[in-house]
């Protein structure tokens, strides 16, 4: 065993993994030959040999299992209870009360994207709810976004959209499942294993047991709807496993409360226009109501910094209240700039195929601004 | 690509769960690897290797990257986790080979071309845990001599004669247990 013989032995495995067979390399080294082709065929063979690999649902439950101590070494920090949150019920309120259920659906779409813009304080209506998991204020925020987003979507787009909130569900699972929570859920994938007491749907890992209903007939890789709730553990133990019905779509399955049609072109663009007109009120007011907010809580963090316990108490009372007049009064303002973008949509386009809801009367035109180069 | 790792390790030691996800996602395979061939059963070598990142969160407040790859760290974590299991199976950990073997290497003596898993897990069990990191790291998840001496604490120089030995080593183990199936 001499160096030399050492570098032609890595000169001929290199040349074995570039892809060249055992005898074309022994070729190059006649005088080597007999001592070197044991070593080869020997790495040639454990090359061949099947690799090992972790099953899928293993690899899952260890990743489960790490989060979870991470959890544990990492306990977030407390959440302050800020003025903030009081506004995360009352959208929750808003939006889940029945005749707001039935709302036109422009000024659904902008009553819940100004409310989650006030929420975050003049950021994206998208981004506002975003973070949220099942069990958040803010989750039906931005489950009626996302639902109101896939009403205004054209067909063609909307499978692209439908699977990117299919992937946000199993998303939400898995932020579930690492802060050790417990929480309904529902969400779709393909079934990649199956087995008596444990599934893999979607890249997450779903417990079944004798109490688990499995709707249809389950086959490796077909998709499949599960709902399950989250427990500590890293379990999703799964209450109903649904197999798709040739829709890979789960969204096309269950009813929703709004109406799914596809609007016609001229609908889509009056809709789009009214949209964007109430985004722009509503961000405006959102940035109004979240300068009086902020500057009342820093009055508030000010005398809490003084340790005035009392005065700090009063300053938050007051702040609050302050946040939540601004909070109103811009919820009003977005409301009626979303009541005149809804009823001028309604009136540039046709109706729409169900029945129209009740709206309330306009008084003046949506005011928007002038656009440049045009009307000279 | 170890400055990418070094800033994963920056946020895991923050609590960031994306970094802990990430470098579980690099490095599973690996540690799997390691272990599976030391334990030769796949569910054994699952619990283990799920154990090890359980571990590696324990710990990583005080691990210092030190220019090495934390698969390195994550090698000694399953080696010590290997020592616990056996200790607890009452089993013996892995032989390295008697170096008189190494004397009645014939390196003419067969030619077959194919060598099943358990018979590497077998003839695996006779070598070092240095040539056993070789042969896996070169020959199963196809690294470079330069990624398996980091991985080893050793140069590349060193690697090129470790896999000799650990080749010839690994022919004569399975010479030995006769399991080099034509």
């Amino acid at each position: 065993m001499t160096p030399e013989f050492d570098l032609i032995l890595d000169e001929c495995l290199a040349e074995m993994a570039a892809g060249q067979p055992v005898e074309a390399v022994l070729s190059r080294y006649p005088q080597q030959a007999a001592e070197l082709r044991p070593l080869l065929e020997m790495a040639a063979a454990v090359h061949e040999s099947p690799a090992p690999q972790a099953r899928v649902s293993a690899v899952n439950n260890g990743r489960q299992q790490m989060l979870t101590a991470v959890s544990r070494q990492f306990p977030n920090p407390p959440v302050s209870k800020s003025i903030f949150s009081r506004y995360a019920e009352r959208i929750q309120t808003f939006i889940t009360r029945k005749e707001n259920l039935e709302m036109n659906l422009v000024i659904r779409y902008a009553v819940v994207t100004f409310l989650a813009t006030l929420f975050v304080g003049g950021g994206s209506a998208a981004a506002a709810s975003a973070r949220a998991v099942p069990g958040d204020a803010l989750y039906p925020v931005k489950i009626a976004v996302e639902e109101t987003r896939l009403n205004l979507t054209q067909a063609e787009k909307r499978a692209q959209l439908e699977h990117q909130y299919e992937e946000e569900r199993r998303e939400e699972v898995h932020t579930l499942i690492e802060q050790q929570r417990t929480e309904d859920v529902r969400f779709s994938g393909e079934a990649a294993e199956i087995a008596a007491n444990q599934w893999v749907v979607g890249g997450v890992v779903v417990t079944v047991d004798r109490d688990t209903q499995i709707q249809g007939h389950p086959v490796v890789g077909v998709t499949v709807t599960v709902s399950a709730t989250t427990e500590k553990g890293g379990i999703v133990r799964a209450h109903t496993i649904t197999v798709a019905a040739g829709a890979p779509d789960e969204r096309q399955s269950h009813p929703t409360p709004w109406p799914t049609h596809t609007p016609a072109a001229a609908r889509d663009r009056a809709l789009e226009e009214a949209t964007e007109a109430v985004d722009f009120a509503a961000t405006q007011a959102a940035e109004a109501a979240n300068y009086a907010a902020t500057q009342a809580a820093e009055a508030a963090i000010e005398a809490a910094n003084a340790e005035a316990t009392r005065a700090a108490e009063h300053a938050a009372t007051q702040a609050a209240e302050s946040a939540n007049y601004a909070a109103t009064q811009a919820a009003e303002s977005a409301n009626y700039a979303a009541t005149q973008a809804a009823e001028a949509a309604t009136q540039t386009a046709p109706p729409a195929p169900t029945a129209p809801p009740v709206m309330p009367p306009m008084p003046t035109p949506l005011p928007l601004p002038a656009l440049p180069g045009f009307g000279g | 690509m170890l400055d990418d790792e070094t800033q994963l390790i920056r946020e895991a030691q923050a609590g960031k769960q994306q970094a802990f996800a990430a470098l579980y996602d690099q490095n599973q395979a690996a540690v799997y690897t390691y272990i599976y061939y030391r334990v030769n059963d796949q569910e054994t070598a699952e619990d283990l290797t799920a154990e090890v990142f359980v571990r590696m969160v324990d710990k990583i407040g005080r691990y210092k990257p030190q220019g090495k790859p934390i698969l390195a760290w994550l090698y000694t974590i399953a080696r010590n986790q290997l020592t616990d299991h056996y200790r607890q199976t009452g089993k013996a950990t892995w032989m390295p080979m008697d170096d008189s073997l190494a004397d009645t290497c014939n390196p003419a003596a067969k030619t077959e071309t194919q060598l099943t898993a358990n018979c590497l897990q077998t003839a695996l069990s006779h070598l070092t845990d240095d040539q056993q990191q070789v042969i896996i790291g070169k020959f199963v998840e196809d690294r470079s001599n330069a990624n398996v001496a980091s991985l080893l604490g050793k140069t590349e120089g060193s690697v090129k004669s470790l896999q000799h030995r650990a080749l010839a080593a690994l022919r004569r183990a399975v010479e030995k247990e006769g399991c080099y199936d034509a």
